[in-house]
């Protein structure tokens, strides 16, 4: 009685969190919304009545407007990750591409990745099913895998996150040239919640490298 | 070449005046409303063809604008800012009538190709404009 009254705790805690986040991350575009006019207004401006200026002053505001805009534009896509990564726990069932959910992690832990003196590639390969599962839950179960595997990485070495199609389900690995996928150990409560997605998790490891692999049912099936 | 005027309808006071300037720099004809009442007070008043409206203002949400626009002004073309994470707020106001949507911070070369689409089919150009 009192686990679950706690668990239920547990998820409007989660909730609030969710629709905290959701918010926050609103109020923050729209302030880079008004940067991003600013310094294109002021960037038009240069263009029209620039001429009498020092060029070599021009070239400098030039640069300055455009480092602006290009660190608005890797504001925006990392909030619209915030947003989506947010609004997740509104439905609990849905379908989406799993690729662009890891695209989502991968933004978010780029920073932890670089930390540990690792290099992170992502790519997609051919065409990714869609699947229809809880996408919060899936979330967390990439969030700590990419953990798990960043942990036993060598520093100075290159973590690649592939989405791809397994026949008609959907496949998200972990890979890397190393051999030392024998030491990542999933943690029991990780393989409850792989378990809970309908997914299956292996390590495997070949003359090429190792790699950690989660399969997820595609909507097809 | 952009011939219809345009209503920026946003309760961000300075995004809506400054991205009111670029484009009439561009030479549109543009006005801006900070509040949901001031935009429907201004549809009368300035007579716009396009409406580029904020989804969320804190007086009147930014579906029920678009209800009111469709209903007393068919013709008039709205493209909705969205803030939001998902594409489903700007899919359902295009369901609800809008001509297109665009997420905030918003691109000013990807809102000027939606305008000028918006453009010609306020004009009676193309089939949809898209």
């Amino acid at each position: 009685m009192e686990n679950e009254s706690n668990d239920s705790l547990r998820v409007e805690q989660v909730n609030s969190y969710g629709r905290l986040m959701a918010s926050f991350s609103h109020e923050l575009k729209n302030h880079l919304g008004i940067i991003r006019e600013a310094n294109g207004l002021s960037s038009d401006l240069l263009i029209m009545h620039g001429s009498q200026l020092d060029e070599q002053l021009k070239k400098t505001l030039e640069k300055g407007f455009v480092t602006v805009e290009e660190r608005v534009s890797r504001m925006a896509e990392a909030f619209h990750h915030l947003s989506g990564f947010a609004h997740r726990s509104d439905t609990r069932l849905s379908s989406f591409q799993p690729e662009q959910m890891v695209k989502e992690i991968c933004q978010f832990l780029e920073r932890f990745a670089r930390l540990a003196q690792v290099t992170l590639d992502q790519r997609v390969e051919g065409e990714v099913p869609a699947v229809y599962n809880d996408a919060a839950l899936l979330h967390h179960v990439l969030f700590r895998l990419f953990l798990e595997c960043l942990e036993v990485q060598p520093c100075g070495s290159t973590m690649c996150v592939v989405s791809s199609a397994s026949g008609p389900d959907a496949r998200i690995c972990f890979q890397w040239q190393e051999e030392i996928a024998a030491t990542v150990v999933i943690p029991g409560s990780l393989t409850a919640a792989i378990d809970r997605l309908q997914a299956t998790c292996s390590i495997e490891q070949d003359d090429h490298g190792a790699m950690v692999q989660l399969v997820l049912p595609s909507v097809k099936q | 070449m952009i011939e219809g005027k345009i209503l920026i309808i946003d309760d961000e006071a300075e995004f809506a005046s400054t991205l009111c300037q670029r484009l009439k720099l561009r030479g549109i004809t543009v006005e801006d409303a900070h509040s949901g009442t001031e935009g429907l007070e201004q549809l009368d008043a300035f007579a716009p063809q396009i409406v580029i409206l904020d989804l969320k203002m804190p007086d009147m949400s930014g579906l029920d604008i678009l209800a009111r626009i469709k209903e007393k002004y068919q013709n008039i073309e709205v493209i909705m800012l969205t803030g939001h994470g998902s594409v489903g707020a700007g899919i359902e106001a295009m369901e609800k009538g809008a001509f297109d949507y665009i997420m905030k911070p918003v691109d000013l070369g990807e809102l000027l190709e939606k305008i000028e689409l918006a453009d010609k089919k306020a004009k009676g150009e193309g089939d949809d404009g898209k």
